[in-house]
């Protein structure tokens, strides 16, 4: 019977206790819905606990962890899109934040969330694992299977549109 | 690179990650949780681990199994490796639901985020600062961290009362009931919490107007809204559970409480009397938004109205049928009335794309009970009125063996009745348990209602649950008292 054990080293119940919640606030930047992110979240961690055997420390752990949450949440976010085209034969339907968690913050803080939103995917996955995660570009490459230039131009052209629809002078 | 639009950016990210908290944790042992495992490896979502060599490729037409964490059966090649998993999950969320927020680590390279109370919001405190309960035991979030397991606590016997730090959080949910009532002497309002079978565990009675009754359980399952009329002003008085502690009190002038927004409860909403406009309050009674009093193509909005899961819209009522709008107020949809109609109203969800709807046909009462897809399309007529049952038909449950149908209630004629297989039969009452009962709610197969000791209501009041199935009978509540069932819809 294969039985599941930590590796030496990894301790998987120190990882969840350790990364869950700074995993699930990124996948609420991410995929700016609570119950979405901590689906996204969940799947994550029982997809590691059935790798973890293969996992060589925790630092790889938790890169292996960031790699699946972004990629669930772009699943999430194309099954929302889908949904919406086909789903909803109307104007948009409220789309918008959850009525009571987005009024609570402060309405600078929300329109730097809207104006987020309103870049393309990539360059927002950038910005939210460079500003939130405080990865560096090599780890943002490997979370979003992409190249260092490529991190490298979606932040700064992700970081000019902000401070154009921000109206923030350079 | 632009500074300023850097720390904008990060301001905000922390402001937002600050209303992610794992509050929620504790009440998910008590939810029902579905794993998602994928049946393959190598998924796009769960990527090669970069040097691995003995690493298996995807298998194509893989199907994906959905399996529910509390029966843990699966085909037999999941046996090897599913209980451990499944094992470890439960140990993992178990190991979380104990763990203090405040002292939960991100990935080192942030610092820790400032306390609610730094953050330039009006936000109410999610947080509370730490508290001591009687014993001694501090406290994270008004719930105790100590050493007694609440999920493995043994639920407060039927008629038993006992302090709130007593109260196995991790197992609050659908059947336990908020309460209000007077325990009389004193004059002073006690508020309990009420579990499936009876016990009650004291919230406060130290509230210093009689006249509290509790109105709303927010969705969070944290605090409650109490209200009182004085002079011609409305008062509402929030509560938070773990702690008995005020949280906000004020005055809404003449306006009616609707309830709590959803998904956790965050702001309220009102009506006001003089025009029957809704407006949405924070928590503390700040105003956020009056919404349209009428709508193009609908007309004047009706109430009461009723939010969907995550809050992002809601329904209301109105001559013409039922609206949808976003949160914003903006008209998503109508749902155009069923024909000979006058109002219609949603009255609960019935599923996650379906809302029942209770329309009223005459200019008294005779209600009829419709299904209405939220996406549009014609309604499914559910029970109506007829010559057994004038009144109709104003809010229906669904359990195990039917659908509970409820018409007038208290001391008019209408009765409780099943409908099963098409065809609508009274409800069978134990002996002394009176017909025309008021409902409160139904959890699962348990019914529980009001039982009011005569006509007119008389102080030997009581709540009564009734298993629907098997007719067994709980007094959960003697005395006169205003039940509130778990927000779990």
């Amino acid at each position: 019977m294969t039985t599941v054990t930590d590796p030496p080293g990894l301790d998987l119940a120190s990882v969840y206790r350790k990364h869950r919640l700074s995993l699930l606030r990124m996948a609420v930047l991410l995929v700016d819905d609570r119950a979405t992110a901590e689906d996204v979240v969940q799947d994550a961690f029982v997809s590691f606990h059935r790798s973890a055997h293969r996992l060589r420390d925790q630092e790889a752990a938790l890169g292996y962890l960031r790699v699946c949450v972004t990629n669930a949440a772009r699943s999430a976010l194309r099954r929302r899109q889908v949904a919406r085209k086909h789903l909803h034969r109307s104007a948009d339907v409220g789309d918008g934040p959850p009525a009571d968690t987005e009024l609570m913050l402060a309405a600078e803080h929300q329109e730097v969330l809207k104006a987020l939103r309103r870049l393309p995917d990539r360059q927002r996955e950038v910005l939210i694992l460079r500003y939130w995660s405080d990865l560096s570009e090599a780890q943002i490459a490997e979370a979003l299977g992409i190249s260092k230039g490529a991190v490298k131009s979606n932040a700064s052209r992700g970081m000019r549109r902000l401070a154009i629809v921000l109206g923030s002078a350079r | 690179m632009n500074r300023q639009t850097e720390d904008r950016l990060r301001a905000a990210f922390d402001a937002k990650a600050e209303q992610v908290t794992d509050e929620r944790l504790a009440r998910l042992t008590a939810e029902r949780r579905q794993l998602l495992i994928e049946d393959v490896d190598g998924s796009e979502n769960f990527p090669a681990i970069p040097g691995f060599t003995d690493h298996q490729p995807a298998r194509p037409g893989a199907a994906v199994t959905r399996l529910d964490i509390d029966h843990p059966a699966g085909s037999p090649r999941h046996a090897r490796w599913l209980a451990p998993v499944l094992a470890a999950a439960a140990v993992l969320a178990v190991a979380v639901g104990v763990t203090a927020i405040s002292t939960s680590v991100d990935n080192g390279k942030r610092t820790p985020l400032p306390p609610a109370s730094q953050v330039s919001t009006p936000a109410p405190s999610l947080s509370p600062t730490p508290s001591s309960t009687p014993s001694g035991q501090p406290t994270s979030n008004g719930r105790p961290t100590g050493a007694t397991s609440p999920a493995q606590a043994v639920l407060l016997g039927n008629g038993k009362q006992a302090d709130r730090s007593q109260i196995p959080w991790d197992r609050v949910g659908p059947g336990w009931h908020l309460a209000s009532a007077a325990p009389g002497g004193a004059g002073k309002v006690a508020v309990y919490l009420i579990n499936p079978i009876g016990g009650r565990y004291l919230i406060t009675d130290q509230l210093p107007h009689a006249k509290d009754s509790v109105g709303a359980w927010s969705p969070d399952g944290k605090r409650a809204m109490l209200s009182r009329d004085e002079d011609e002003d409305r008062i509402l008085t929030e509560l938070e559970l773990a702690t008995g502690r005020v949280l906000h009190t004020f005055a809404i002038g003449k306006r009616g409480f609707q309830g709590y927004t959803r998904p956790n409860g965050q702001a309220i909403l009102v009506v006001r009397s003089a025009d029957a406009v809704l407006e949405r309050l924070g928590a503390d009674g700040s105003h956020q938004l009056t919404y349209p009093g009428t709508l193009p193509g609908f007309g004047k909005i009706g109430f009461p109205s009723l939010y969907n899961a995550t809050g992002a819209e809601l329904l209301v009522g109105g001559e013409h049928g039922i609206a949808l709008l976003g949160n914003d107020g903006h008209l998503i949809r109508v749902l155009p009335a069923p024909a000979g109609a006058k109002t219609c109203w949603p009255a609960k969800w019935w599923d996650s794309s379906t809302v029942l709807e209770t329309c009223n046909f005459s200019d008294g009462v005779q209600y009829t009970l419709f299904l209405q897809p939220v996406a549009g399309g014609q309604p499914v007529k559910l029970a109506g009125a007829s010559t057994t049952h004038p009144l109709g038909f104003a809010n229906a449950w669904r359990y195990s063996e039917g659908i509970l149908l409820s018409g007038g209630a208290g001391c008019g004629p209408g009765r409780l009745e099943i409908l099963r297989d098409g065809v609508i039969r009274p409800l069978r009452l134990p002996a002394g348990v009176q017909d025309s009962p008021p409902v409160i709610g139904v959890a699962g197969d348990v019914l529980t209602m009001r039982q009011l000791g005569g006509c007119p209501a008389s102080d030997k009041e009581s709540v009564v649950s009734m298993n629907l199935v098997t007719g067994a009978t709980t007094t959960v509540f003697q005395g006169t008292a205003r039940l509130i069932p778990y927000p779990w819809q």
